[in-house]
Formats: C-alpha cells, sequence, structure tokens
C-alpha cells in the first residue's frame, strides 16, 4: 500500500508550505509537492486606494524583504504618475534596497540554513537550528547576531523603519541624508564588509568545501535563469536596470521590464496557492518534466550570478571569478544559490559604500514634484528571492485601478517543486527514509530562500 | 532549563519574527538559557505530523509560553490557532495581525469570492485557471483576529511590534510580574511642535514632503497634522516610539494607525473622523475614508460595501 | 447637518444602507407628520431587513 509522508510545515524558511512524498507500493518515490498554503489578495485589496498610500500598504506582504516591495511599489507610481525621482532620491532608495539586501542575506545564511552545515543534517532536530549554532560556535554565533543587528539598526535609525518602511515616496525619499549620518553609515559598512569578507571565507572552507558531494547532487535541475543587469555594461544590479532571461545553454534575451507581459506567464496548479511564473515567450509551454522541462526558469541569487557578465565592485568580482572557474556559467546545482548570496553580500557592502560615498547623496533635492493622474507604471526591482514586479493602472484621481503583482519568490515554486522531486527520488529508496532525509529534501527547499 | 515556548505564524508575514530577531544581542541568553523553544517552524524543525510526517492529526507540544502572530484567515490558521490554545499555558496574540487582523484584513472590504476569482484572471495569469482547492487550506469567510476565536491571554500589536517591548513583556513573564507598556496614543510619544490646528481646513495627500530642517531634532519640526496631512496618531495606540518619537514621524512620514486602536475596542475611522470634526478639519478631504481600517479591519469593523445597484429599491 | 451627512457616509463605509438612518424635524403640533414619518421608516426597515452577521465575535 503507498502511503504520502506530510512534511508540514517546511521549516526554516520564510513562508507557509508543506511537502508531500508520495510512495509507491514498491516504496520508491511515486512523485513529491511543495504545497504553497497562504493566498491574502494584496493584488485586489489595494485597488480603489490612492496610489502614494500603496507602497506602505504592499511592504506588508514580507516582513523580511519589505523594502523590495515598497520601492518596486514607490517605482510602479512614479511610472504611473509619470514622475521621475530625482537623483538624490533615487540614490537613497537604491541604498536602502541594497543595505536591506545586506542584512536579509546575513538572516538567511547563518539564522536559516547554517544549521543544517554546522550541525549536519542528520542532527536531531532539537538542535539543528540557530540555537544549536549559538551553542557549538558562540564566538561565530555572536559575531554574526551583532552584525546583523548593526545592519538593521542603520536602516532604523537613517529611515525610521527598517521592517515595513515608510520612507520611500512617489517622487522620490521623504527626507534628506544629512553628513553626520552618512559618516555613521560608512563607518557601520565597512564593518558589515569586513564581515560579509570573512563569511564568504568561511562558507567556502568551511561549508562548500566539506559539502561538495551533496552540493553536486541534492536537488540539482536544468532551468532558465532571471536577473537583472545594468543597462550600461550588462553588470549586477539589483535596484534597476533591464532584465536578462537565459537559457540553460547560456544564451539569453535581453528585455525592457515594462514589456513583462510579453514575456513571462502565470501557470496555475490546483494543488499550491502560488502562481508559478514561466518564459512564455519560449513558445514550449509550461512543464516540470525533470527530463525536459518547458518553460521552466529560476530567479534568486544563483540566477543574478549567472545572468551577469560581471560585478562592478572589486572584492565580489574577485569572488564571482573564482565562482565561475569552479563551476562554469551558467552553474546549475541548487546549493550553490547559498555561495551566490554570499557573493552578493560582499556586492552589496561595496555598493553601499559607493552609494554614500557619492558627494550628491547629502543634497536635499530628494523629492520630485508630483500630481496625481491617470496612467500605468511597472516598477521592478531585484528582491533576494528574485525578479519583483509591482505593475499598477491608475485613474485620473490617483487611485488604483487595476493591479498586477509578480512577486520574486515565485518565479521559483515550479523550479523546487523539480528540485524537491529530485532530491525525494535521488536519497528514498524501496520503502527507506528517516528524519535526516527528508530533512535534506527541504535543504533542497531551503536554498532557495523562499 | 528554560521556560518551554511555542512559536507558530499563521497569516503573517514573517515581520514580527524578524521584530523579535532585532531584540539584537540581548535574545541570545533569551533563547538559549531563559526559553526552551519546542517548536517554532520559522527557526526550527519541530513538525505537526511526526518528524516523517506519517501522523494525520496535527499537534504542537505543550509549552508554558505560546506566541502567534498573523491572522486568522483560512481552516490551518484555525485548527493551529486552537491546537496553540490547547497547549499552551499563556498565549501571547504578538503583531496587529493576529490583535486586529491587521493589513490582511483590508480583505474584508471586498467581496472575498469575487476577489479571489479576479485573482486568478490577472493579465499574466493563464487563461482558464481556477482558485486551488487541493491540499490547500479553505479560506474561512473573513479574516479575524485571535482573539475573535480563542482566549488570548496577552496581545502586543504593532507592525512591526516594537523589539524593545517584546523583550520587556518576555522578560515581565519569566519574572511573574505585569509588562511595563506605554499606555495612550501615538501623539502622547511625539515630541513634535503644537501650535494649533487653527489654520487647516482639510488634509491634503502625503505628495509632498514635510516641512522641517533636514538634520535638525524631531522636536523642532511642526506636527503632521497640523501641517495639514493626514495623521493617525491620536486614534492609533502608542508603542512605536524609539529614539525619542513615533517610528514614522522620525522619518518625517505620517502616521497610519499600525498598531491599531488606542482602546482595544477602538474604531480607528470613526475616532479619526471626530478628531477631525472636533478640529474644523472637513471629513470629505480624507480619499480613501475605509483605509484607515487598514489596520485594525478584523472584529466586524471593515465589511464589504453594498453596490450601488442594491440601494436602487 | 454636516454631521447627519457623515453619520450616513459612514453607515455606508461600514456596509450598512444609507436608508437605516434618518433625520426629521417634527414639532409637536404636527402629529400627523410625526406618524408618517414612525410608519415610513417602520417600513424601510422591515424592507431592509435585518443587518447581516459580519460582526465581532469574542471567544
Amino acid at each position: 500500500m503507498g502511503k504520502v509522508l506530510n512534511i508540514a510545515p517546511v521549516s526554516r524558511i520564510e513562508g507557509h508550505a508543506k511537502i508531500a512524498i508520495h510512495l509507491g507500493d514498491d516504496g520508491n518515490v511515486q512523485d513529491a509537492f511543495l504545497h504553497i498554503q497562504s493566498l491574502r489578495g494584496f493584488e485586489k485589496f489595494i485597488e480603489g486606494r490612492p496610489a502614494e498610500e500603496v507602497p506602505r500598504i504592499v511592504n506588508r506582504i514580507c516582513g523580511i524583504c519589505p523594502w523590495m516591495h515598497h520601492l518596486a511599489s514607490n517605482k510602479a507610481v512614479d511610472g504611473a504618475f509619470g514622475v521621475t525621482p530625482t537623483e538624490t532620491g533615487y540614490k537613497l532608495r537604491e541604498m536602502c534596497q541594497v543595505m536591506a539586501h545586506i542584512n536579509d542575506k546575513i538572516l538567511h545564511f547563518f539564522f536559516l540554513a547554517a544549521p543544517d552545515f554546522v550541525l549536519g543534517p542528520d542532527a536531531d532536530y532539537s538542535v539543528r537550528n540557530v540555537i544549536g549554532v549559538v551553542k557549538a560556535a558562540p564566538e561565530l554565533a555572536t559575531q554574526v547576531v551583532k552584525m546583523r543587528q548593526l545592519g538593521q539598526m542603520m536602516l532604523d535609525k537613517f529611515a525610521g523603519k527598517a521592517i515595513h518602511p515608510i520612507a520611500g515616496v512617489v517622487g522620490g525619499f521623504a527626507k534628506p541624508m544629512v553628513e553626520a549620518e552618512r559618516q555613521e553609515l560608512l563607518a557601520g559598512t565597512r564593518t558589515l564588509l569586513d564581515f560579509a569578507c570573512f563569511a564568504l571565507d568561511f562558507a567556502i572552507n568551511n561549508v562548500f568545501a566539506k559539502y561538495m558531494d551533496v552540493i553536486g547532487a541534492l536537488g540539482v535541475i536544468k532551468t532558465g535563469f532571471l536577473g537583472t543587469v545594468d543597462r550600461a555594461d550588462g553588470s549586477l544590479r539589483l535596484y534597476d536596470g533591464k532584465q536578462r532571461m537565459m537559457k540553460a545553454d547560456g544564451s539569453y534575451v535581453d528585455f525592457e521590464g515594462s514589456d513583462y507581459t510579453q514575456y513571462l506567464g502565470e501557470h496555475v496548479e490546483p494543488w499550491g496557492y502560488s502562481k508559478m511564473p514561466y518564459a512564455k515567450f519560449w513558445n514550449e509551454g509550461f512543464d516540470m518534466n525533470l527530463a525536459a522541462p518547458k518553460g521552466i526558469y529560476r530567479a534568486n541569487t544563483l540566477a543574478r550570478i549567472n545572468v551577469c557578465d560581471k560585478i562592478s565592485t572589486p572584492k565580489a568580482q574577485a569572488a564571482l571569478e573564482a565562482f565561475r572557474a569552479s563551476f562554469g556559467r551558467p552553474a546549475q546545482q541548487t546549493l550553490l544559490y547559498h555561495y551566490a548570496r554570499l557573493i552578493e553580500l560582499v556586492y552589496a557592502c561595496e555598493r553601499t559604500i559607493e552609494l554614500l560615498e557619492w558627494e550628491g547623496i547629502t543634497d536635499p533635492r530628494v523629492r520630485a514634484k508630483v500630481e496625481p493622474k491617470a496612467g500605468r507604471g511597472v516598477g521592478i526591482v531585484e528582491a533576494p528571492r528574485g525578479t519583483l514586479i509591482h505593475d499598477y493602472t491608475t485613474d485620473e484621481n490617483g487611485c488604483i485601478t487595476k493591479a498586477n503583482l509578480i512577486v520574486g519568490t515565485t518565479h521559483n515554486i515550479a523550479p523546487m517543486n523539480m528540485s524537491v522531486k529530485q532530491a525525494a527520488t535521488t536519497l528514498i529508496k524501496n520503502g527507506v527514509y528517516n528524519e535526516g532525509l527528508l530533512n535534506q529534501v527541504e535543504m533542497a527547499v531551503r536554498a532557495y530562500d523562499p | 532549563m528554560g521556560v518551554t515556548t511555542a512559536l507558530e505564524w499563521l497569516g503573517s508575514c514573517s515581520g514580527c519574527e524578524i521584530a523579535i530577531l532585532n531584540i539584537g544581542e540581548a535574545l541570545i541568553p533569551i533563547i538559549t538559557e531563559a526559553l526552551d523553544i519546542v517548536h517554532a517552524p520559522v527557526l526550527m524543525d519541530h513538525k505537526y505530523f511526526g518528524q516523517c510526517g506519517e501522523g494525520v492529526t496535527l499537534t504542537i507540544p505543550e509549552a508554558v509560553v505560546g506566541i502567534v502572530t498573523g491572522g486568522v484567515s483560512n481552516h490551518e490558521h484555525l485548527e493551529v490557532l486552537e491546537e496553540m490554545r490547547k497547549k499552551c499555558k499563556v498565549l501571547i496574540a504578538l503583531g496587529t495581525c493576529a490583535t486586529h487582523g491587521g493589513i490582511p484584513a483590508l480583505m474584508n472590504g471586498q467581496n472575498r469570492q469575487e476577489s479571489w476569482e479576479g485573482i486568478f484572471k490577472t493579465v499574466t495569469t493563464d487563461p482558464g485557471a481556477q482558485i486551488p482547492t487541493i491540499e490547500v487550506p479553505a479560506p474561512l469567510d473573513r479574516v479575524y483576529a485571535c482573539d475573535e476565536k480563542v482566549k488570548i491571554d496577552m496581545q502586543l500589536p504593532g507592525c512591526p511590534p516594537n523589539p524593545e517591548l517584546i523583550a520587556e513583556v518576555i522578560i515581565s513573564l519569566l519574572e511573574g510580574r505585569p509588562p511595563v507598556l506605554p499606555g495612550k496614543s501615538v501623539c502622547d510619544t511625539c515630541p513634535t511642535k503644537r501650535e494649533g490646528k487653527g489654520e487647516v481646513g482639510k488634509v491634503k495627500r502625503f505628495l509632498t514632503n514635510a516641512k522641517f530642517t533636514p538634520g535638525a531634532p524631531i522636536d523642532e519640526m511642526r506636527c503632521l497634522l497640523e501641517q495639514g496631512y493626514l495623521c493617525m496618531g491620536p486614534v492609533t495606540a502608542a508603542g512605536c516610539a524609539k529614539r525619542g518619537a513615533p517610528s514614522c514621524i522620525s522619518a518625517r512620514v505620517p502616521c497610519r494607525g499600525c498598531f491599531g486602536p488606542v482602546r482595544k475596542d477602538g474604531n480607528q475611522l470613526l475616532d479619526m473622523m471626530n478628531a477631525l470634526a472636533s478640529n474644523g478639519i472637513d471629513y470629505k478631504s480624507v480619499v480613501d475614508r475605509r483605509s484607515l481600517l487598514r489596520f485594525s479591519g478584523a472584529h466586524g469593523q471593515l465589511r464589504p460595501m453594498r453596490k450601488q445597484a442594491d440601494k436602487e429599491d | 447637518m454636516t454631521r447627519s451627512d457623515m453619520i450616513v457616509e459612514l453607515l455606508e463605509d461600514f456596509g450598512y444602507e444609507a436608508e437605516r438612518f434618518s433625520l426629521t424635524w417634527v414639532s409637536s403640533a404636527e402629529p400627523d407628520k410625526f406618524v408618517a414619518a414612525v410608519t415610513e421608516m417602520t417600513a424601510r426597515i422591515k424592507r431592509l431587513g435585518p443587518v447581516s452577521s459580519q460582526d465581532a465575535s469574542v471567544a
């Protein structure tokens, strides 16, 4: 008699999901699913709201990446109202966005992912968590907590709120930066950059080296990749740029984000609330078949590292070169998401410093003139989890009539399903399974930081 | 060994969990010594149906302290909340979603069925898509606050809640004393200059930045309501102030009420209309009045509006 | 009059029909007017029926 293993809830992720593994009579995996359990309906209940209020409503889509929704939303409202932010307003927004990436990546790698690597995937579940990491490596853990807190408090103090921000406004930013703030932020970010370089080194020597065989096998699938690159030189950009969709063979197409509806479709399955974006313009349809996937691409750190031609900041560029020497371009192994995440961490620190060192960052002209009007705007940023798209249409009062959101993590829902199936099928044979093996299946999901 | 603690999240965004982490270094002894965390999906791997997923009944271990975030909008949230109530001696509702419905309760102002159908018909959604129903929890008729479904022992609102207050609540519980929480409204914690609301006849949308000197202390800026912006400070519970000023005000941005009403059963829309009327401010100048309930739409406060057709009788 | 305009609009905000509220001026020398007003309102409310339940419950 076949049976279903319900791994619920999937833990150490930033959402609500369960994994169902269907075993046949022979004890082998027939199918496996990642069922996304929540749906709140933001696309609908922002209808009718004055557009300039929406960035402080949609930030609540996510408490870990609220800056991403906040800024994509502000960009969409700018577009609908036909406003171009001032240069300082633009750069203050970018600074907050990359700083938020710093905190997010420290959180994910050390608090959520690291327990599997520091304590081992088969460690007892009662210690296989951040508390266990604190007990096993107290100095490292204290340093990690301090660094994350430093980053969070810098953002909180400058922008009023780090969680569920309000300082981005249509037309730019709510307040200018003054010199004293800039000096404080620079000092803090330099400390964070040192920590980022340490974290990457630590991971390369103590984690990736030890787990190379797992990296090579766990949850490995073959897909395309979607990210954002700088319009001028194709380098990694998190805040703004053109979209690049790469196929598994490395060939790619660049497009303007405002044309996204011509490139992306959203597939729906009856067994999960989240929609699954796919590359409609490849004209192959949608299929999660592991041997011959169709329309499937991934977003998030590994994708961005793959699609960019280079990174414009020196330490991160050096790290990228070392990564590509080992794994090529595009790299497909799912656990490399963790490696890519730490390369991006270094970039985010370097980019923040670049922006703080720009002479115009303390200019008081932070907000352009705004007149509400009817229009349509598409605002896109790279959230830690993937390309985030907010698409708003407004009426002549500047209120939202229609909205479409493609949330960064959803690009990876289909790929996560594929990785879960791959991992479960590889690890569970002839009815032999245990808690450690099932945790490894979850690790294939955790790499995507969903 | 520490006090057993379980943490759950319902219709949440994980902002409250990040707020807990923002307690900072002081959190380390709390989670490693003072508390013994037995269930917390965000941080550790205890599972509902047994560690190998073979069980059939959703089970959470017993704990002295239970903390729940997020509102109740589907049957799984309800099941988890009821199990938390059953297994935890002291149950704390953390965050405005849990205490008042929060932003997701904005859905209470629409027809839920129609809205969900609309979500699966957006411009990029494949045509013919249906609302998923397999292996996903069915929705309830609306979004509820936790205390509408189970008895809650302590409520700590905020979107997000203030990390200092979270720490105070946990520590006061461990020390067996009542917590020291700020009372009254956001205005009571706001140091801006008040010179009288006389000249303001209408409120304006936040389309221009407030008037202030960059870098000057916050108490040199004039009250945002007096500057003519809609600021919900007078009708919002205090608690967000850090570094001497309410969080949004410190960024020179008006308050939108994210800690919920001043009194537990207050109505932020009604209270704000009263406040405006008492100051001679034209209530009609508020665009989208109903979004004054954007954080407190549970408890039956936010309901779908009647369509025009119903009125022509 | 401004306050009663506000009451009507707020009732609609909360999902109630505006017709459930009415403000009529009647003097003690106008009994017919009073009777008519009450009769009309009673009929109106009966037609509208009970308020649907989306009320807060307390567990």
